[in-house]
């Protein structure tokens, strides 16, 4: 997966690598905003004790 | 395809490209990268939820009691506080930070409570001001954290308490850090709670220690010691 994108992209090694990051980022961005808080109920469920 | 080439003094030479790895070994490779990712995901969760989170949720929970603190109206009367996640106080702790605050409302759920708003009362106990034992719980970490400084608590702390029509003032009196199961230090009269008295007007604090781990509780007592109409001295300016 990681090669094949790193083929697709343009440029030469410094170039790719800048694209790299930002694809990175982009990444990053959509499981904090979007991904991570759909999940978040059922990765980290309410704990049942004695008292709620 | 590699044919040999045969020179003159009878070596055979191959040109071209070595082989690569075969198709099934490239196919393990793949299987690789996906866990390796995958676990790379799990990490930035972990950080999504101690950091990034905590201080979003954080945020949220403190604009929100500010903008309750701009009207008085806007809180359930303590007399008719019946569901859960009823607003009807907002709480102030300078200890923690002279900008802290966050709401108070009924009952410990998760949701809508603790994890939206901040601190919960715990149902069935005392209303703040009145004889009794006026207890909250909050997260020690992760959705916003409201008690995250609870440890800090000590000797002459005040915490501000303010519904629709009164501000109470409650002074530290102990700190116990005890399991989850021992329910009664919420109680009317806190057995472990030294010198309490059956008249006395108490407030408890609880959350979970240690932070982010959670196996035990810590445990804040306070007491009343003023009320009023008007905003006491040390309150949130």
């Amino acid at each position: 997966m990681y090669s094949w994108i790193w083929n697709k992209l343009p440029g030469n090694k410094f170039f790719k690598a800048i694209q790299a990051l930002i694809l990175l980022a982009a990444v990053v961005v959509v499981l904090y905003l979007f991904v991570f808080p759909a999940i978040d109920g059922f990765v980290y469920p309410e704990p049942q004790g004695p008292i709620q | 395809m590699n044919l040999p080439e045969l020179l003159t003094d009878g070596t055979k030479v191959y040109w071209g490209e070595l082989p690569g790895p075969s198709k099934s070994s490239q196919r393990y490779f793949r299987g690789g990268e996906t866990l390796i990712t995958l676990g790379l995901i799990l990490l930035l969760f972990v950080g999504y939820k101690t950091t990034y989170q905590d201080n979003v949720v954080g945020d949220n929970q403190t604009t929100l009691a500010i903008s309750y603190e701009k009207s008085n109206n806007r809180f359930v009367p303590v007399n008719k506080v019946s569901k859960l996640g009823d607003i009807f106080a907002q709480i102030y702790v300078p200890r923690f930070a002279p900008t802290w605050t966050r709401l108070i409302a009924q009952g410990t759920k998760w949701h809508p409570v603790l994890n939206e708003i901040g601190v919960g009362h715990y149902i069935g106990t005392a209303m703040p001001g009145y004889v009794g034992n006026f207890a909250v719980a909050a997260h020690r970490g992760g959705f916003g954290g409201a008690f995250k400084q609870i440890h800090t608590l000590r000797e002459g702390d005040r915490v501000y308490v303010k519904t629709g029509t009164h501000y109470f003032v409650y002074q530290y009196l102990q700190t116990k850090i005890v399991d989850p199961s021992d329910v009664s230090v919420i109680e009317r009269i806190p057995p472990e709670l030294a010198g309490a008295q059956k008249q006395g007007r108490y407030m408890t604090m609880t959350s979970c220690t240690p932070i982010f781990v959670n196996t035990q509780r810590i445990v804040v007592w306070l007491e009343l010691v003023s009320k009023g109409t008007t905003e006491p001295e040390g309150w949130r300016s």
